[in-house]
């Protein structure tokens, strides 16, 4: 949880409207933690629940993080679930046509290692097939995209034969089922929340929000070390979540890569006028989506022990869903991962909690559909002010 | 034109406050305007004046101001309170507002606009176009009825916006900048359209930066300065005009707080070796029109070349087709046709990109300040440094690289520094730029690329919406940068302004260039024929 801590101010966010902008998320995120703490007495907030959640949440921030990148910039990538599918299928055949599976010890790991690079491979090939369309022949992102979305689908049931690939090697199921020892969890947890403190207060003219930073940054974090010490440690899932998102916080709020990504979002020509390779980004950005999109594909198919050609189902729609919740703007050009990051926690409490609640599950669509619906009318009509 | 009767007061504007986040744009503003009156509203960038006829055209709500607007009633009988929720409540008042940027509704065509708010669900095509005509006929504006207002030219569409508000009977209309962005021919239409709806009993309030406008026009000038009133002149006294010459300088004063003696400094003269030469630059749009036919010139360090030329003439183009910037890799993707070669210090450029441009030294200052020029969503801080930083500027972050980090105070020291400089009137550096006054917009692009430290600067349009301290101040740089070197290309259409900043001029026509003069030898009669012939 330690990478939702991440909250220093853009540097572009005024310092008069720094606090409610920027802090809506996080009240939301509270806000239902403890509605589902007080309606599931106490069985949510246990550290058992939390961990579980935290993994289930990878999954969906970490294509969230990509997602992001891809909104701001004004397009979208509706394939991601289906590319999901397909790389999981590819490196799940890696794993059982090829004999992957069979290898042990040493070899085992780097069997494992192979199957998730060209899990990743299959994901930056769809990438890039979207992102030549799109930035090369101006196709809209929407169409493109929906293309994909069934092509990947259709390429994955083909190559799966319609059925699941099983079983998986032990190894290759670590990257989805298996824990960090609890030491070494603490450990970075720590180091994540101190770095994290140390910067926000070492900063020159820092403001009320450097020290809420720092505030929220020493409470999530020992909320984090209690959850995952008393449980079994940090699932690695979620370690792949935190560095991603640690570096994707620092690559949109730092670098020089992250301005030009706002400005190609904010105006396009104006960009490009100033000298944006506007084209090789936004053919990155797309290939980016799909990188992330084929690691979570690795990573589901080791946490399900197989390889399903129709997993990944509506992940684009929960990918879309955090990062509007998290305040981006779908028009492009304003918006942050950290508030995606909080997105991803959003939808995830919410299913986690209805499923704890044996909310029926079509009652459950409903619900998170509304929800969905009311963040955009909610973001519009505070950015139209 | 003769001295004015003066009629009754129709609009009366009392100790308005207003301020945005603790900031005061107005402070007990007053303005009250007759029938029958043109009133200049005159001030510096980020005075108030847009700000003040928002509220008066319902822009800003009631509730988000403080004091009174006053109108006259519709039976012309008193004043009344005004009250208005949006802009639609104030043209029921009679009031209009002609916005500089105008009209999105472009596939419609004129009638159909000038109806717009009251459209029947089912539409006589032909009632409404010969209502509409007959209208149009009495304006003698020359439009059309059946016109697509998409195809027309920014003035005949504020034409078209100037013709709907006649329609719904405005009895005060006010023009904010009128003239920006229109050609030496609209302008004077433009005038006689004022003057018509003068001679109508209509009241104007008439916004502008040029001084030249505001005597031609103005029956009386009305100068804010910080959001307050600081004084007004009347054009006329006992019956006759007075002489610019008179009040010029006292306008000068208050808008600016100081008074200017020259305008324009003296051009610099210290010229290094020739270091650009253009040679058969020609542009053709996909459709086949000849927006620049074989034109070549060369360039001097320190010197200063004008373009100058009716809307039209390809004054743009030229710049546009130098920079890479009409090429079809663009977000637009019109695709025109560009041939001719580019020697800069005697080395031959291949300029596909504005990226390549940039690598080359160049910098661009476009005309189209809300297209190309800003990311209007975003910071003064992050507007002023991108085009450094795709450069890849040093000083900003360590290494040239997309993840290299960008360094927080660097930033912020190096774009304050500007700020400064140019007197950008801005509440923080994180202030959004869309929320800045226009001409401060301008500052802001002007120091975007001066950051790129440029060898060789663009200028289209570079005064547009400034005032006349922040011009001046301007050409004070443009001077000081081409004593150090910088070669520079200015396109204007602003007779006065190229003749006073410029060493040459070429003046185009139809894409060629048709005359080409000494700044100190011409008059600006000799460039009109030139350009018109
Ligand atoms: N929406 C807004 N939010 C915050 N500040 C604003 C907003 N609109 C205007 N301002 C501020 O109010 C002041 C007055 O702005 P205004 O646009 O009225 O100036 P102006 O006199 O029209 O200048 P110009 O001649 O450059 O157009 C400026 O300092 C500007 O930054
Ligand atoms: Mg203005």
């Amino acid at each position: 949880m330690s990478s939702i801590t991440l909250d220093k101010p853009a540097v572009t966010s005024s310092r008069i409207s720094v606090p409610w902008q920027s802090y809506r998320s996080v009240l939301a995120l509270m806000a239902i933690l403890f509605l589902l703490s007080f309606l599931t007495e106490g069985t949510f907030f246990t550290p058992r629940n939390l961990t579980n959640l935290t993994r289930q949440v990878s999954i969906n921030g970490i294509l969230a993080i990509g997602m992001t990148f891809v909104i701001l910039i004004g397009g979208i990538d509706l394939s991601v679930g289906s590319v999901v599918a397909l790389s999981g299928v590819v490196a799940g055949l890696l794993q059982v046509n090829l004999g992957l599976s069979q290898w042990s010890g040493g070899q085992g790991w780097i069997a494992t290692t192979a199957s998730v690079f060209v899990a990743v491979g299959v994901g930056i090939i769809c990438g890039m097939f979207n992102g030549w369309f799109i930035v090369r022949h101006k196709i809209a992102p929407f169409i493109i995209t929906l293309g994909m979305m069934v092509i990947a689908r259709g390429l994955a049931l083909i190559l799966a034969k319609g059925a699941a690939i099983a079983p998986l090697s032990d190894q290759f199921n670590f990257i989805g089922q298996g824990y960090l020892s609890t030491a070494l969890s603490v450990f970075l947890i720590g180091f994540a929340g101190l770095g994290i403190m140390f910067f926000s207060l070492a900063q020159k003219d820092r403001g009320l929000s450097h020290y809420l930073t720092a505030a929220t940054s020493a409470v999530l974090t020992s909320l984090a070390i209690w959850i995952f010490y008393s449980y079994r440690g940090l699932p690695v899932p979620v370690v792949i979540f935190g560095i991603l998102g640690i570096c994707g916080v620092l690559l949109l709020q730092k670098t020089c890569l992250g301005r030009f990504i706002l400005a190609i979002g904010g105006n396009p020509e104006a960009a490009w006028l100033a000298g944006v390779p506007l084209k090789r980004i936004s053919f990155e950005i797309y290939v980016l989506l799909g990188a992330f999109a084929g690691l979570c594909g690795a990573i589901l198919s080791a946490r399900l022990n197989g390889a399903l050609p129709t997993a990944g189902e509506l992940f684009e729609l929960d990918a879309v869903a955090a990062v509007v919740i998290g305040g981006t703007s779908l028009k492009g050009g304003i918006g942050t991962v950290k508030g995606s990051i909080l997105g991803a926690f959003f939808m995830g409490a919410l299913n986690n909690g209805m499923s704890l609640l044996d909310v029926n599950e079509f009652y459950q669509k409903v619900i998170k559909g509304m929800i969905i619906i009311l963040a955009v009318w909610f973001d519009q009509r505070s950015h139209s002010k | 034109m003769t001295a004015k009767i003066l009629n009754r007061v129709i609009l009366d504007v009392r100790s308005v406050n207003k301020s945005f986040s603790g900031i005061n744009a107005l402070q007990n503003v007053q303005l009250s305007i007759s029938s029958g009156e043109v009133v200049a509203l005159l001030g510096e960038n980020g005075a108030g004046k847009s700000t003040l006829m928002k509220i008066i055209c319902g822009a800003w709500p009631l509730g988000t101001y403080e004091g009174e607007v006053w109108v006259e009633s519709l039976d012309q009988a008193k004043l009344e309170l005004a009250q208005f929720k949006n802009t639609r409540d104030a043209h029921h008042a009679g009031i209009v507002m002609i916005h500089q940027e105008l009209s999105v509704f472009t596939e419609l065509t004129v009638a159909e606009h000038l109806e717009l708010d009251e459209l029947p669900m089912w539409i006589h095509w032909d009632l409404l176009f010969e209502r509409v005509q007959k209208f149009l006929d009495t304006l003698g504006f020359g439009l059309h009825a059946q016109w697509k207002v998409g195809n027309l030219s920014v003035g005949n569409r504020q034409l078209v916006e100037i013709a709907r508000a006649l329609y719904k009977n405005a009895k005060i209309i006010i023009f904010d900048e009128p003239t920006s962005a229109l050609s030496e021919h609209e302008v004077l239409q433009l005038y006689r359209v004022v003057d018509q709806l003068r001679a109508a009993g209509k009241a104007i309030i008439y916004i502008t930066h040029r001084l030249d406008e505001v005597f031609q026009l103005a029956d009386r000038m009305v100068v804010l300065r910080d959001g307050q009133n600081v004084g007004e002149l009347a054009a006329y006294s006992e019956g006759l005009r007075v002489s610019r010459l008179k009040l010029q300088p006292q306008l000068i004063t208050w808008m600016v707080g100081r008074p200017i003696e020259d305008i324009y400094p003296p051009l610099n003269q210290i010229f290094g070796s020739e270091f650009l030469r253009v040679q058969n630059l020609s542009l053709v749009s996909p459709c086949g029109k000849i927006w620049v036919d074989n034109i070549s010139f060369t360039l001097r360090k320190g010197e200063i070349l004008g373009l100058a030329g009716l809307l039209g003439a390809g004054r743009s183009e030229i710049l546009g087709a130098l920079f890479g910037f009409l090429n079809g890799e663009s977000p637009k993707g019109v695709e025109f046709k560009i041939s001719g070669e580019i020697w800069m210090n005697g080395r031959h450029l291949k300029v596909k990109t504005p990226r390549d441009a940039i690598l080359e030294k160049m910098a661009y200052v476009s005309e189209d300040r809300k297209g190309s020029g800003l990311v209007l969503n975003q910071s003064i801080c992050s507007n002023m440094i991108l085009a450094a930083l795709a450069a890849g500027e040093n000083h900003l972050s360590k290494r040239k690289n997309y993840f290299s980090f960008v360094y927080t105070n660097q930033e912020q020291s190096s774009t304050q520094k500007w700020v400064k400089e140019l007197r950008i009137k801005s509440t923080h550096l994180s202030q959004a730029v869309g929320e800045l006054s226009g001409g401060n917009q301008q500052k802001v692009i002007l120091a975007k690329w001066l950051m790129t430290s440029p060898e060789l600067l663009f200028l289209d349009e570079p005064t547009r919406g400034v005032d006349v301290g922040a011009k001046v101040e301007i050409y004070n740089w443009i001077q000081n940068l081409a004593s150090n070197g910088m070669g520079m290309v200015v396109a204007s259409s602003e007779m006065p302004e190229l003749l006073g900043i410029c060493h040459r001029i070429l003046v185009l026509r139809n894409g060629h260039v048709s005359a080409e003069f000494t700044a100190k030898t011409v008059s600006q009669e000799d460039i009109m024929r030139a350009a018109s012939l």
